[in-house]
C-alpha cells in the first residue's frame, strides 16, 4: 500500500477514478467451466473473480492503516530504514527556515 | 454499485464493507441508505452481532430512526433521525474494539443538539480497531484542531478490559458547536518526544516494566526524551480477561500526535506473546506511524477529512501521509452524500524532504457550511 501512493501520479484518479465505471456484469457460470472425469467442475476465471468481488463487498471495516498484529514490514533500526526517518525528529537535521542558526 | 434514487433520496450500496461510514454519513446528510446483499455467500451470511450493535448505538443517540432488516439479515434499510445526543449508557460487542463505536461518536459529537455523554461498556484495546488510549491521543487532538471551545472534549478509561472477554469502560463527552472552522495545517513538525503507557491486567506487574524497557530500547536510538508509565489496575478495573498491551504516542512540535499500539494475544490463543516483544514491536510501529507521518495520526485521517468537508465555506487544507484504505473510500463516500470532491496533489519541490519520511499529499477542499441544525440562530 506504501508504493502505490508514490509510483502513481495522480491521486485523483485513484481515489475517484474508478467509480465511474461500471463493474462489468457477470456472465452465466454453466457455459465457462470444464469438467473433468464427468464428475469436477474446474471454476472458470470468471466464477473466481465473481468470488473476489463478493469477498470485496465484504471487507472488515478498520480505520487503522493496517492492523496492529501485521508485520511491521521493514525493521527502523536498520541503517536505511533509519535514514528514511531520522529528520522526522528534533534530533534530526532541521529545514534551514526553521533553523535558528 | 452505487446507485441514488433522488426521489425517495435513498442511496444503495452492496455488501458489508464500509457499513459504518455510509451509517456515518447517512446520519448527517439525512439520506436514508440500503444495502442489500451483505455477505450473501458466507458462511456466516448477513449482518453481524456487532454491527447491529452500531445501529443501536446510533438509534440511541438520535430521534425517530427507522432501520428494516430482512429475515435473513443480508439487506438492511437505515433512514436516519434528527441527531438528538445526551446521556447515554452502551453495552457494545466484544467483536469489535471500542474504537469502532467510539469513532462514529467522535464524527457526530459536534452536531447532536444535547452534547453528548456517553458510558461504553466495552473491549477497550485489540487488533483490529483504534484502542480507548488511541482515540484519547490520536483522534481527540485532531478534533481540537477544528472548534474553538474544547473544554468538555474528554475521554476517560475507566476499567481496561481485554479480549475474549471484554469487561472495559470508558466515558466520552463532546460538546457540541454551532460550525465547524476551516484549517490550514501544512506543517507536521518534528518528534520532540514520545510517552506511553504500558498496562499489565490480571498478569504480573513485572511484565508492564519489560514492556517499557523494550520499547525504550528501540526509541531511545532515535530521541532521548522516551517517558512510558505503567498503568496497574486492580480487581474490576482491570476487565475480565489477563492479557498485557504498550501504547505509544510521538508528539510533534507542531502538536500533531503519531500512536502505535501493541497487545498480548487473547488467554487462548495458540502463541503466547513475549513481553518483550510486544514493547519492542510497539515502539517498530510507532516509527512506522512516523515514517508515514502527516499533519493528523494516520488512523484519523477520516475524521480530518470530514470536518474538513463540513466545515464553514473556506478553503481548508491539510498535509497528511498515504491515504489508508479507510480514507479513500471515505473520500469516495463523502462524494456520493454530499457531492463533494477533494482536490489531491503530491507535495512537490521540496530540496530537504530527505529522511523526512513518506512522500506527502495535499488535500485541499472547500466546507460545505455544514451547520448544527439544532444551534442554528433564527
Amino acid at each position: 500500500a506504501l508504493n502505490r501512493h508514490s509510483t502513481t501520479r495522480s491521486i485523483m484518479k485513484i481515489v475517484y477514478g474508478s467509480i465511474d465505471e461500471e463493474p462489468d456484469e457477470v456472465e452465466n457460470d454453466n457455459s465457462d467451466g470444464e469438467e473433468i472425469g464427468g464428475l469436477f467442475k474446474v471454476a472458470s476465471s470468471n466464477v473466481q473473480k465473481h468470488k473476489m468481488k463478493q469477498t470485496d463487498l465484504n471487507t472488515v471495516e478498520s480505520s487503522l492503516f493496517d492492523s496492529w498484529n501485521n508485520d511491521v514490514g521493514k525493521d527502523w533500526l536498520e541503517p536505511e530504514s533509519k535514514a528514511l526517518i531520522q529528520n522526522c525528529f528534533v534530533t534530526g537535521a532541521w529545514k534551514e527556515s526553521e533553523d535558528a542558526e | 454499485m452505487t446507485s441514488f434514487n433522488k426521489k425517495a433520496n435513498i442511496l444503495s450500496y452492496k455488501g458489508s464493507s464500509h457499513m459504518r461510514q455510509r451509517l456515518i454519513l447517512s446520519v448527517l446528510s439525512g439520506k436514508s441508505v440500503k444495502i442489500d446483499e451483505i455477505r450473501k455467500l458466507d458462511d456466516n451470511p448477513g449482518i453481524q452481532e456487532f454491527e447491529v450493535n452500531l445501529i443501536r448505538l446510533l438509534d440511541k443517540i438520535t430521534n425517530g430512526t427507522i432501520v428494516e432488516l430482512n429475515e435473513t439479515g443480508t439487506s438492511v434499510f437505515f433512514q436516519p433521525g434528527l441527531l438528538h445526543g445526551g446521556t447515554v449508557q452502551h453495552e457494545c460487542s466484544l467483536q469489535r474494539g471500542v474504537g469502532y463505536y467510539l469513532e462514529v461518536l467522535v464524527m457526530l459529537g459536534l452536531f447532536c443538539k444535547v452534547p453528548l455523554n456517553v458510558t461504553l461498556r466495552c473491549v477497550t484495546n485489540n487488533c483490529l480497531d483504534p484502542s480507548a488510549d488511541h482515540i484519547l491521543h490520536g483522534f481527540l487532538p485532531c478534533l481540537r484542531k477544528f472548534i474553538l471551545d474544547d473544554e468538555d472534549l474528554e475521554l476517560k478509561i475507566v476499567k481496561r478490559g481485554m479480549l475474549p472477554h471484554g469487561g472495559g469502560e470508558v466515558k466520552f463527552s463532546c460538546p457540541i458547536s454551532k460550525q465547524v472552522r476551516p484549517v490550514q495545517l501544512l506543517d507536521a513538525g518534528m518528534v520532540k518526544r514520545v510517552r506511553g503507557v504500558a498496562y499489565a491486567l490480571r498478569v504480573a506487574p513485572s511484565i508492564a516494566n519489560r514492556m517499557v524497557d523494550s520499547a525504550k530500547g528501540v526509541l531511545l536510538k532515535f530521541l532521548p526524551d522516551v517517558f512510558i508509565t505503567t498503568d496497574q489496575r486492580k480487581g474490576i478495573q482491570s476487565g475480565k480477561s489477563p492479557g498485557f498491551g504498550i501504547h505509544l504516542v510521538a508528539e510533534t512540535t507542531q502538536g500533531v500526535f503519531y500512536v502505535a499500539e501493541q497487545m498480548s494475544q487473547p488467554a487462548e490463543a495458540a502463541d503466547v506473546s513475549l513481553p518483550e516483544d510486544v514493547g519492542a514491536k510497539a515502539a517498530q510501529r510507532l516509527l512506522r506511524q512516523i515514517y508515514l507521518g502527516g499533519c493528523v495520526d494516520p488512523a484519523a485521517q477520516s475524521v480530518a477529512v470530514l470536518l474538513m468537508a463540513l466545515s464553514r465555506n473556506d478553503v481548508s487544507k491539510i498535509m497528511v501521509g498515504p491515504l489508508s484504505n479507510y480514507t479513500i473510500s471515505f473520500l469516495r463516500h463523502l462524494r456520493e452524500f454530499f457531492g463533494l470532491t477533494f482536490h489531491l496533489e503530491h507535495c512537490v519541490g521540496d530540496d530537504d524532504s530527505e529522511g523526512r519520511g513518506s512522500d506527502k499529499i495535499h488535500m485541499t477542499c472547500v466546507g460545505i457550511g455544514y451547520s448544527n441544525l439544532n444551534k442554528r440562530t433564527i
